[in-house]
């Protein structure tokens, strides 16, 4: 078993000097407008996706379940997703390229915190035997890579209002900015509730009740009528710019909380899984 | 005031700003209070009535307007009713809006240039016949949806209209399901031993009901047959099984299994397991040779070289009583025969006597005498009547379609105008244009007049 945690720390580390050179050429490339350099982060990436996601298969294979137990894995499963999302959506919206210059760092960063929570098997409770839990699981990270395209879109808005950065260019305009942040916001509100309800659905079948007032329901529930209210000051009360940005990145810190912290409560059902 | 304003005004209230941005602070505020207040979802009889005795001030606050039981309070159900209504009133006027984006006939047909650098839409003069234009549309994945004298409109992805109205009607329906889940749901919890019976009626460890909801009465005498919990070599529990019956005045009315994942459903009534452990039955034995019989549950330590602990009152016994519960006398295995307790008695909470204790074996702990007679199991149930689980399924569905819809389709419009003989077109986007001028860029050189 000490062999496969080695063999598991040892390909992530491999994927971590990838996303870590992925970030420094992409930085390189952002800010001195050098394409070649861009191009060839957005390949390190690539590479660095198929060898974590290798990591993640492998962890998986040997402690048979999905990446929802240990902070480790969740931390781990969590970076790889943010990338993906970034990478999918890169291909649907190239605009959003500039994006990566947040995300990269954010994610390597992500699975080093992993790593240094030292990897145990931790096996799986029967109560986490359940697709609802891998809807639950995945939508949050899918909404977790969404949030940090629109943080970034966010404090791009803000830097390219309040500086005159040169690389900024690169961005499309600043209208144009700030509308990526309001659509991924959305796109988040969307798959935080999808994950919220899967959640629900998955707490009723395993313990008679679809909504506790857990401190990790009452927070998740708290950061999606934040970005509900973001949502609905941006459509009907003309909230836009700068002060939607700050807005945004006040709704991002409450995600946070929500995602990383409240399952560290102990009087929470989730801490049962997240120590 | 006649029927008709009095409707007008209600609508407006529930769609005023004000309404909305009030019942959001109410709830949160409720949601706060429901967290720093302790509930009696979560908490002990035991622990709220000290809870109770150590903040007097609030104490009667507590009892006056259900600070103990926030979300099944009439004062929330009533909070979450007008926040209902006020979404289900917007939800109308939004579905009035889709209709009208979807078939209607007065939106405007012409663009200014300017627009599309604002990322609305432009206008712009075509060579191609009107013929010629809706084949090559309709190839390009727009519908015809409406026709006016001299304007034909064709929209690419025209149910994206209506992802907000399905995004909004999946909330409505899971805030819907809820509140019908908090009004009349019935719930207990009790913790029982292997062969202990627990009859209609008796008083639940936890209990909790909706106000249109009396409290959980079982329908028949339920009796643990057997507790058998399975561990993984890490010692992580692997899954948990409860052998149980169900026993009404005339007969067995059936032998039940549940395990985690795998509930059982009886007369409407479903049976979820919640905690489980050993129940060890000790007697003490004071110098006068009065014998007190015990018996300790206690929780299920997390490996099997660490120990769990609690802390009890026995009647007659005049000190706390501090448990130390090892799974295995000999740390080697979770489920073993020969697990070891350790008892100590404090006064003022100074230890008074401790002492070791295998199954079968005695010991002197201050001027009593502690045997432990035997080991068994004991399980914490929980019993569910709910309505309305169906409703929070169905929301997850409408809300997953109507995201999908909103933001992933977002509806375009291109409109032909026949103008003095010649052919116009407008296009626009409804949300997010900006993202695609470049759709309209392509449109505009394939069609546009040089």
């Amino acid at each position: 078993m000490d062999n496969s945690i080695a063999i598991a720390v040892g390909i992530n580390w491999i994927a971590v000097i990838f996303y870590v050179l992925a970030t420094l050429f992409n930085t390189y490339g952002l800010i001195f407008q050098k394409e070649k350099a861009e191009y060839i982060s957005y390949r390190l990436v690539t590479v660095g996706l198929i060898i974590h996601g290798g990591a993640l298969v492998y962890w998986w294979h040997v402690v048979g379940h999905g990446p929802y137990m240990a902070r480790y894995e969740v931390l781990s499963s969590n970076a790889w997703m943010v990338l993906l999302m970034f990478v999918i959506f890169k291909r649907f919206f190239p605009r959003i390229a500039a994006a990566s210059i947040i995300i990269f760092p954010a994610a390597f960063l992500l699975v080093a915190l992993g790593l240094f929570y030292n990897p145990q098997v931790r096996k799986l409770p029967p109560s986490l035997r359940s697709i609802w839990l891998v809807f639950h699981v995945l939508f949050y990270k899918i909404a977790l890579g969404t949030i940090l395209i629109a943080v970034a879109f966010s404090v791009f808005y803000i830097l390219k209002k309040r500086t005159r950065i040169r690389w900024l260019n690169k961005l499309p305009d600043i209208e144009a900015i700030d509308l990526f942040a309001y659509r991924f916001a959305g796109f988040g509100f969307t798959f935080w509730a999808i994950a919220m309800l899967a959640g629900s659905i998955w707490a009723y079948q395993s313990w008679g009740r679809f909504w506790a007032w857990d401190p990790v329901e009452t927070w998740s529930l708290i950061t999606w009528v934040a970005f509900g209210i973001y949502l609905h000051l941006r459509r009907f009360l003309g909230l836009r710019g700068e002060s939607a940005a700050y807005f945004f990145i006040a709704c991002f810190i409450i995600s946070l909380v929500a995602i990383f912290f409240t399952p560290l409560i102990n009087s929470s059902i989730h801490s049962e899984y997240f120590r | 005031m006649p029927a008709n304003r009095q409707f007008k005004a209600l609508r407006k209230f529930l769609l005023s700003k004000k309404t909305i941005i009030a019942l959001i602070i109410l709830i949160f505020t409720a949601i706060i209070t429901g967290y720093v207040f302790p509930q009696r979802f979560s908490t002990s009889p035991a622990d709220l009535w000290k809870w109770k005795e150590t903040h007097p001030f609030w104490a009667p606050w507590v009892r006056r307007i259900g600070l103990d039981h926030v979300y099944t309070t009439p004062w929330f159900a009533i909070l979450l009713l007008v926040f209902l209504l006020s979404l289900i009133t917007s939800l109308i006027e939004q579905t009035k809006t889709s209709i009208r984006k979807t078939y209607g006939k007065s939106i405007p047909l012409f663009f200014p240039e300017s627009f599309i650098t604002e990322g609305k839409g432009g206008s712009f003069e075509s060579a191609r016949s009107e013929e010629v234009l809706t084949k090559a549309i309709k190839k390009e994945g727009y519908f015809q949806f409406a026709e006016g004298y001299n304007w034909t409109r064709f929209t690419k992805y025209p149910w994206g209209h209506w992802g907000n109205v399905l995004l909004h009607f999946g909330i409505v329906i899971a805030i819907a399901s809820s509140l019908l889940i908090v009004l009349t749901q019935q719930r207990g919890v009790v913790s029982l031993v292997e062969g202990e019976s627990f009859a209609p009626g008796s008083d639940w460890t936890l209990e909790t009901h909706g106000i249109l909801a009396k409290e959980l009465v079982l329908p028949a005498t339920l009796r643990i047959d057997k507790v058998i919990p399975e561990f993984w070599e890490t010692d992580d529990l692997k899954q948990l099984t409860t052998e149980f019956s169900f026993i009404d005045s005339h007969s067995d009315a059936g032998s039940f299994k549940i395990s985690i994942n795998k509930v059982v459903n009886y007369k409407g009534i479903r049976l979820y397991q919640k905690d489980f452990g050993p129940a060890l039955y000790v007697t003490f034995i004071d110098k006068d040779g009065t014998v007190t019989r015990s018996i300790l549950l206690i929780p299920v330590p997390s490996r099997r070289d660490q120990a769990s602990y609690r802390d009890f009152t026995v009647t007659s016994v005049p000190f706390k009583i501090e448990t130390k519960y090892f799974a295995d006398a000999r740390k080697k295995s979770m489920d073993s025969l020969d697990p070891l307790l350790v008892l100590r008695f404090l006064k003022s909470g100074r230890v008074v006597g401790e002492t070791q204790l295998r199954v079968g074996e005695s010991g002197k702990i201050g001027h009593y005498t502690a045997n432990l007679v035997s080991a068994s199991k004991w399980v914490s149930l929980i019993f569910v009547a709910v309505s309305g689980m169906s409703g929070i399924y169905l929301s997850f569905f409408v809300i997953v379609l109507g995201g999908v819809l909103h933001y992933f389709t977002p509806p375009r419009d291109f409109i032909i105008i026949k103008s003095e003989g010649r052919i116009l077109v407008s296009w626009r986007g409804t949300r997010f244009t900006r993202f695609y001028v470049d759709e309209y860029e392509r449109l505009e050189s394939a069609f546009k007049k040089t």
